[in-house]
């Protein structure tokens, strides 16, 4: 009976003693006792345009590197979208944002297109829209001149089939591998259509484009691979869903003039569930990574991305088997140095 | 193809092994079942959707177990499966399912390699239960079960997960009784070798049992990215470290258990210039008090968990609100996107993720507002009350839960948001009031009410969120193995609630309106035959009706469902 007790003692204090260790440890610990998250009051507060929409400028000449960037001011953080369309073709610019204010920073134009055809000179209406009180404000602004892309330009379709490509089609049906011109274009005034139907194989046709065909520096490209990034423009049509385009970038690592399978390196992009239309794709090539039956593996040569050792660059056009006819359309292919390709 | 072959080898091998191996330590176990399910949509004006749809599928588990010595133990499962409608082989899937090795290493030691199901405390690495996953009536618990089985969760709330787990026990002879060891290391994610690191998850236990009255532990567990793995050099981390205590005590007629849990955890990463770092604390106590069986068990919890706790491992949800329905995806002759009702949150496994989250995952407000995380939720402090009792001869068994919450600190403004939330469930058992009636007859009633209040100068931002669930169930033994069941769940959710969006890095950048006035009840019926405790029949009939008036975007619609079931486990 002593030792129950004596026991239950014990645990009497060492229960207190929990308790206010679990006290001590509370109050002995830091908190961040700030409110989390913006001020509902900068959000849903009463909403009142403060200045109106304007343009920086009037004119811009894209070519000469100048952009155009919009201005306005709310009383509170609202949802808003600025559109630019050109008075002369489909050419659309989308610029979306949510603040309490448009400036410089989140409302610039440098020339870029979303959806394409690319803008050409003359005037652009350009409105803005607000999600708080649902209303619009216009502008003008009046294109000069056009943005030029940068960097290497790998195929661009426009002088036809480079004798130096190399274009496979398998035997399905209804193939088609050629240079075409009946859709709207990005750039240019040319596209390569990918299509066709093959029931026994996943690839439908490939192009390679070696290092040699691009220009006597090959794809021009220093050695860091966080400089590079590879861009293509591509168009899934609405109603196919299944193609697949796969992009291979086979380095030679020791210079022989050749790209060995067995031991240099292949990195890949694959790219499925494309968005309807024409759209751009881009990717730096340090964020290349092998692939092995669409699965991450390791390189089989130095494990290094080298742009500046890039031997060939080959587009495969895939699909399943099963899906039937398949077709991606593709245009301005082309590397560029330190961010990714703007039309 | 070729997988095809492959498995077929497998399986004739495994088999002329079992059967070579007959009276030795190695057998088959698993588990079969096949669904037929017929849908009808119904949607006023709707020209677009087609109304009915027929699915059905039949599947096989089948697992080779074997024991080649005392201390080993090897499990492989393969599942088949043929949708119907595919005829000789087309349509049919083979998958490997699970498989795993454990044992015994000088007969003190336990490992487990492959597959395994492990959890610690519900601060540290555990499977919180899916929303509207109490209360629920037998009925409601056929679809549901046959979820939780394939993405292999449990009761014990265990996240399925792949890698090694250590356990053992060291035992003294004065002052402590014991000292258990619990460890493991999973692989959550593998790298790409791109810019995505390998990650693990790992941890372990240690709890030191004075003796049956007192125990004292500590939980350690982290998520990280190990360096070295990509060519990124940014690395993940998520390192929780807790305490736990447990008392129990008699005091008089009493029995008093004191159960606590306290602990601190930081998610950062590494070389990240753009992500802050969060740390912060919680303690949770809990006193619980029992006087035999006459009355009711008693327990007082509280709580505090600081904004930004963070903790991977208990705060992921099984249920991602932001993935669509497989039934019925789009709707209405806009073809909007059909919300997610409690049907699909009982039958449809692809709303449910297998996987840890680094994000804290959206959650519907409407099913619940208060713990979505469970109770790692961040930013939640207050009491709650709970008391369970059972009647002698088993006629009622009641769990009533009341809890009184708050955020910690705010969100968007210094006023707190309050959360109200009574939670109640009863079985009854009138089959004891009647001797003569051999068979079953069972009532089921469960309550659940949800308020949430934020009143600040700002009429616009004033949160007043309201959700109630009334769940009714009823089962009648027409003989030992035939039985009706029917079940009836109403859930309501009216008023105006704030959801947070959150960047990369956990921290809250917006807030988003989410107001509703929703109306949802589902009515069931079925049959059962229970030819044995694994292995039940059951036609059963489902009726959901859905509007939400606040939301005319989302139209009203009802969801007729006949489904014949059929399980077994052997």
């Amino acid at each position: 009976m002593k030792m129950t007790l004596n026991k239950t003692s014990m645990l009497n204090r060492l229960a207190a003693l929990v308790v206010f260790g679990t006290i001590v440890f509370a109050a002995g610990c830091d908190r961040v006792t700030e409110t989390e998250g913006p001020n509902l009051s900068d959000i849903y507060g009463e909403f009142t345009v403060l200045e109106d929409f304007k343009t920086s400028q009037a004119d811009v000449d894209f070519s000469a590197n100048e952009t155009v960037y919009f201005t306005a001011r709310f009383s509170t953080i609202t949802s808003w979208t600025i559109t630019i369309k050109s008075s002369t073709s489909d050419a659309t610019k989308i610029i979306e944002g949510r603040s309490n204010l448009i400036n410089e920073e989140n409302g610039t134009w440098d020339g870029s297109t979303t959806v394409f055809p690319s803008f050409g000179t003359g005037a652009c209406t350009v409105e803005l829209w607000t999600e708080a009180d649902s209303s619009k404000q216009n502008a003008n602004v009046n294109v000069t001149g056009l943005r030029v892309p940068t960097g290497t330009v790998v195929a661009d379709f426009e002088s036809g089939i480079n004798p130096g490509w190399t274009v496979f089609a398998q035997s399905g049906a209804d193939m088609t591998f050629t240079i075409a011109n009946d859709k709207p274009v990005p750039e240019g005034n040319n596209y390569f259509d990918m299509a066709g139907a093959v029931n026994w194989d996943y690839l439908i046709g490939l192009v390679d484009f070696p290092a040699t065909a691009v220009g006597p520096n090959g794809f021009d490209r220093s050695s860091n691979p966080n400089e590079s990034y590879f861009n293509a423009v591509l168009y899934r049509p609405d109603t196919l869903t299944n193609g697949i385009v796969l992009f291979q970038f086979k380095e030679d690592e020791n210079g022989d003039g050749n790209f060995n399978d067995a031991n240099e390196d292949m990195y890949a992009l694959e790219l499925k569930d494309l968005d309807p239309g024409w759209q751009i794709v881009s990717i730096k090539y340090a964020d290349l990574i092998a692939l092995e039956n669409g699965q991450p593996t390791t390189p089989r040569g130095n494990a290094l991305h080298n742009p500046d050792k890039l031997h060939t660059l080959s587009c495969l056009f895939l699909a399943n088997p099963a899906t039937g006819y398949s077709q991606v359309l593709m245009d301005f292919v082309v590397f560029t140095n330190d961010g990714p390709l703007k039309l | 193809m070729i997988q095809k072959k492959y498995i077929v080898v497998i399986a004739l091998t495994l088999c002329s092994t079992i059967t070579l191996a007959q009276g030795k330590k190695v057998w088959a176990s698993g588990a079969a079942r096949s669904v037929f399910q017929q849908n009808t949509l119904g949607t006023e004006g709707d020209t677009i959707t087609p109304t009915n749809l027929n699915s059905g599928n039949t599947l096989v588990d089948v697992a080779l177990n074997a024991r080649p010595n005392a201390n080993t133990f090897v499990h492989a499962m393969v599942r088949v499966r043929n949708d119907f409608g595919g005829f000789w082989g087309a349509g049919v899937t083979f998958d490997m399912r699970q498989m795993y090795l454990k044992g015994l290493v000088n007969d003190a030691v336990r490992y487990q390699l492959g597959d395994i199901n492990y959890k610690l405390s519900p601060y540290t690495f555990y499977n919180n239960q899916e929303e509207l996953s109490s209360h629920q009536s037998e009925l409601l618990d056929i679809y549901r079960d046959m979820v939780h089985y394939d993405l292999f969760y449990t009761d014990d709330n265990t996240w399925r997960q792949q890698g090694a787990a250590v356990d053992f026990t060291l035992e003294f002879s004065k002052a402590v009784k014991e000292l258990q060891v619990n460890s493991f290391m999973f692989r959550n994610r593998p790298t790409d070798f791109g810019q995505t690191s390998e990650r693990i998850f790992f941890g372990g236990n240690a709890t030191l049992l004075q003796s049956d009255k007192l125990a004292v532990g500590l939980n350690y567990v982290d998520m990280m990215d190990i360096a070295g793995t990509s060519r990124s050099d940014m690395a993940f981390h998520n390192p929780v470290i807790t305490g736990t205590t447990e008392i129990h005590q008699k005091v008089n007629a009493y029995d008093l258990s004191f159960t606590s849990e306290s602990g601190i955890s930081e998610m950062y990463t590494l070389n990240d210039p753009n992500a802050t770092g969060l740390r912060d604390y919680f303690y949770d106590l809990d006193l619980k008090i029992t006087r035999g069986d006459k009355l009711p068990s008693l327990s007082v919890n509280y709580i505090n968990v600081g904004p930004q706790f963070r903790s991977v491992g208990a705060q992921s949800r099984r249920i991602d609100f932001e993935s669509q329905t497989q039934l019925f995806n789009r709707y209405g002759n806009d073809q909007v996107v059909r919300p997610v009702t409690q049907l699909d949150m009982m039958q449809d496994a692809s709303l449910y993720q297998p996987t840890l989250s680094m994000e804290l995952q959206r959650f519907a407000p409407q099913y619940d507002n208060v713990q979505p995380y469970g109770k790692a939720t961040p930013n939640r402090k207050g009491l709650s009350v709970n008391a369970v009792h059972s009647t002698n001869n088993e006629l009622i068994n009641v769990d009533a839960t009341y809890r009184m919450l708050s955020e910690v600190v705010g969100q968007g403004t210094e006023e707190l948001r309050t959360f109200n939330v009574i939670d109640l469930s009863a079985l009854i058992r009138l089959d004891t009031l009647m001797p003569s009636f051999k068979n079953p007859l069972e009532v089921s009633i469960g309550v659940k009410n949800q308020n949430t209040q934020r009143d600040i100068d700002l009429d616009t931002a004033d949160v007043d969120f309201t959700s109630t669930m009334v769940d009714l169930g009823v089962k009648v033994g027409l003989s030992k193995n035939f039985a009706i069941i029917g079940s009836y769940r109403m859930i309501n959710a009216t008023g105006l609630e704030f959801l947070n969006t959150r960047n990369d890095y956990s921290e809250i950048v917006d807030y988003e309106r989410f107001n509703t006035e929703m109306n949802q009840s589902i009515m069931s019926v079925a049959l059962r035959y229970t030819f044995d405790e694994k292995n039940h029949l059951n036609v059963v009939w489902q009726k959901l009706n859905y509007e939400d008036a606040a939301n005319a975007e989302t139209p009203a619609f009802d969801l007729s469902q006949f489904g014949i079931v059929y399980s077994m486990y052997f």
